[in-house]
């Protein structure tokens, strides 16, 4: 489990991240969401001991991943969003070095950069200067040194960013495999149409704090559920006013003429018996219905 | 390899034009010498190959005090250029967390300024035997130059990677290299010249023979002791050493003095680049939490 204990952490005079608490179990692909990006930046670089807190710790199965002895760093590998690189290396150096910050040498470090470059299918670079790959390549070169000691953990920081749409299905397909063996993932990224079908759980930072957790298709349900109605009156306004007005579950309603626009809480029972209600009022409606919205507005960034 | 890092770190400095363009204006410079003392002794050359090594003997004498002034000179420059390509801020933070990478990282950026200064040596050697056979000075003196060099890429080395280690900035990491190469060089002088002169002044005889061991204490420290000694024995001239011991009251006339003095100043310095590469990995390796409160209040 990785565990986020009062995390607070400042930068440039501004609050990033506001006593984060939080826990993300083994097994699951945890998508950071929302419009706070360096929220959610901020989480994977604290979980990677990459930045400090002002307080709080980080715990990855039960150890503090910022504790030297502990030996957390081989649990975990992080990709970050701009390719960090040496870039007059090529790819087979690169990734020699990497095995070897780890100390992982000799005979099983060079198996293990064979392997990580047939998964990656990116045996055609070998022999360029990691300057010369295509931008297309770059992400998967970094995701190579992120897995490349077999971490159990994966932080990624927008790993679909520069890739078109058959690079993020490929990207996709390696996070599922990886997934599949066993590894967790926490990924930083924009709700693009691939994620409904990769994450298990999202995160939806606002402010520096959580907005939305949980299972994807409770969270994208309750913010369906979330959105403003539309009524079109055609006669008895006051009736349809009265109605809402003496409703607990209805908030924040907006007169626009002949529409009423209201917020409402309910379950789908209950808005059935609101409607009826209104309509048993003498109030003659000529539309009901739900504000359409762009989930993507609520979840790109 | 025991350090990977200096393994990529030499891949990258020999693929970069930098390495190539040093070698090629760094043996320029001694080539010119030579053809300068050339032109301006061609007279000797007037009855066949005739010519007088007491002339030479300088040549030697201001090919190795450029190859050093060279040195001294380059490596600045030359580590603010280490340190500002290629991402190594983010490696630096990404792995910081794992023991024993920062004294590697350390490592590895020492292990490669010398070695480019040893490729430097090695690439003057033609230079540097002409000057010899010329100015009839013996083949050992080379060797003893490659040390020499190899003593003040150590410590300018070393006093440069903990200045860019622990100023972020490119500029202030120079600053700071120079300001450190300043006090050493000129300041170690100035505060024994106060030293001496506080003594004189104030308490008489007795306080400025004790002020003069201080005063070469003190000058023990400046690395361009050791290239005064080496100088010296080329020229077999200790004029500057006897000057400073008289001005300051030290009785350098007995044996022992020139043997352990010069020394002492080496071993000096190669204690000094230790301390420096020493706090540089302590730098790295102190408490990330700290250093990061102090990077975010300095922002305030």
């Amino acid at each position: 489990m990785l565990e986020f204990q009062n995390l607070t952490v400042s930068r440039d005079n501004r609050r990033i991240l506001d006593q984060l608490n939080m826990e993300v179990v083994d097994g699951s692909i945890v998508g950071l969401l929302g419009p706070d990006s360096d929220a959610k930046r901020m989480v994977l670089r604290t979980a990677a001991a990459i930045e400090y807190p002002d307080e709080g710790d980080v715990f990855l199965e039960g150890d503090s991943v910022f504790d030297k002895k502990a030996g957390t760093f081989m649990k975990y590998g992080y990709m970050s969003d701009d390719h960090v690189f040496f870039h007059q290396l090529k790819l087979f150096e690169y990734y020699e070095m990497c095995l070897s910050i780890y100390k992982i040498r000799g005979r099983m470090a060079r198996i293990r950069i064979e392997d990580i470059i047939e998964l990656l299918d990116l045996e055609k670079y070998t022999d360029l200067y990691l300057e010369e790959l295509p931008l297309e390549m770059r992400p998967f070169v970094s995701l190579g040194q992120a897995i490349i000691h077999e971490p159990v953990w994966l932080l990624l920081d927008h790993p679909f960013n520069g890739l078109d749409g058959l690079g993020r299905e490929r990207m996709k397909n390696l996070l599922v495999q990886f997934h599949d063996q066993g590894m967790s993932i926490l990924l930083n990224c924009s709700m693009v149409p691939e994620m409904t079908g990769l994450l298990t759980d999202v995160l939806v930072f606002e402010e520096g704090k959580i907005a939305v957790s949980g299972p994807i298709e409770e969270v994208v349900e309750q913010i369906m559920h979330e959105r403003p109605v539309r009524m079109h009156v055609l006669s008895n306004m006051d009736g349809a006013l009265d109605v809402l007005k003496t409703n607990d579950l209805v908030e924040r309603v907006i007169v626009d003429g002949s529409h009423v626009i209201f917020r409402f809480r309910g379950d789908d029972i209950e808005e059935a018996r609101l409607l009826s209600a209104i309509v048993k009022n003498g109030v003659l409606l000529q539309n009901y219905t739900r504000d359409r919205i762009n989930l993507d507005d609520i979840l790109w960034r | 390899m025991l350090n990977p890092l200096l393994r990529a770190e030499w891949l990258r400095e020999g693929r970069s034009n930098r390495l190539a363009v040093s070698i090629i204006f760094y043996n320029a410079v001694l080539a010119l010498i030579i053809i300068l003392f050339m032109i301006f002794n061609t007279e000797s050359f007037q009855e066949g190959y005739y010519f007088d090594p007491a002339v030479y003997r300088f040549q030697y004498f201001i090919i190795s005090a450029i190859q050093v002034g060279l040195i001294l000179l380059f490596i600045p420059f030359s580590v603010w250029g280490i340190f500002i390509r290629d991402n190594d801020g983010e490696m630096l933070r990404r792995y910081r967390v794992i023991p024993g990478f920062s004294r590697k990282y350390v490592l590895s950026k020492i292990g490669l300024i010398m070695s480019i200064a040893l490729l430097l040596y090695i690439s003057s050697l033609p230079v540097l035997s002409l000057a010899c056979i010329y100015s009839g000075v013996a083949w050992t003196e080379i060797i003893r130059l490659g040390f020499m060099l190899m003593f003040f890429s150590f410590w300018s080395g070393s006093i440069a990677v903990y200045a860019f280690i622990c100023r972020q900035n490119g500029i202030r990491g120079f600053s700071l290299d120079v300001f450190i190469n300043l006090f050493f060089f000129t300041g170690t002088l100035l505060l024994s010249e106060f030293i001496h002169s506080v003594a004189a002044l104030s308490q008489g005889a007795d306080a400025v023979a004790d002020s003069a061991d201080i005063c070469m204490l003190l000058v023990s420290f400046n690395p361009l002791v050791c290239l005064t000694g080496y100088l010296a024995n080329i020229t077999g001239d200790n004029s500057v050493i006897n000057a400073f011991c008289s001005h300051i009251g030290f009785d350098n006339s007995g044996k022992m003095f020139s043997f352990t003095f010069f020394k002492l100043a080496g071993l000096a310095g190669i204690l000094i680049g230790l301390l420096f590469l020493y706090r540089a990995v302590a730098y790295l390796d102190q408490d990330a939490r700290r250093r990061d409160a102090l990077v975010k209040a300095e922002t305030l």
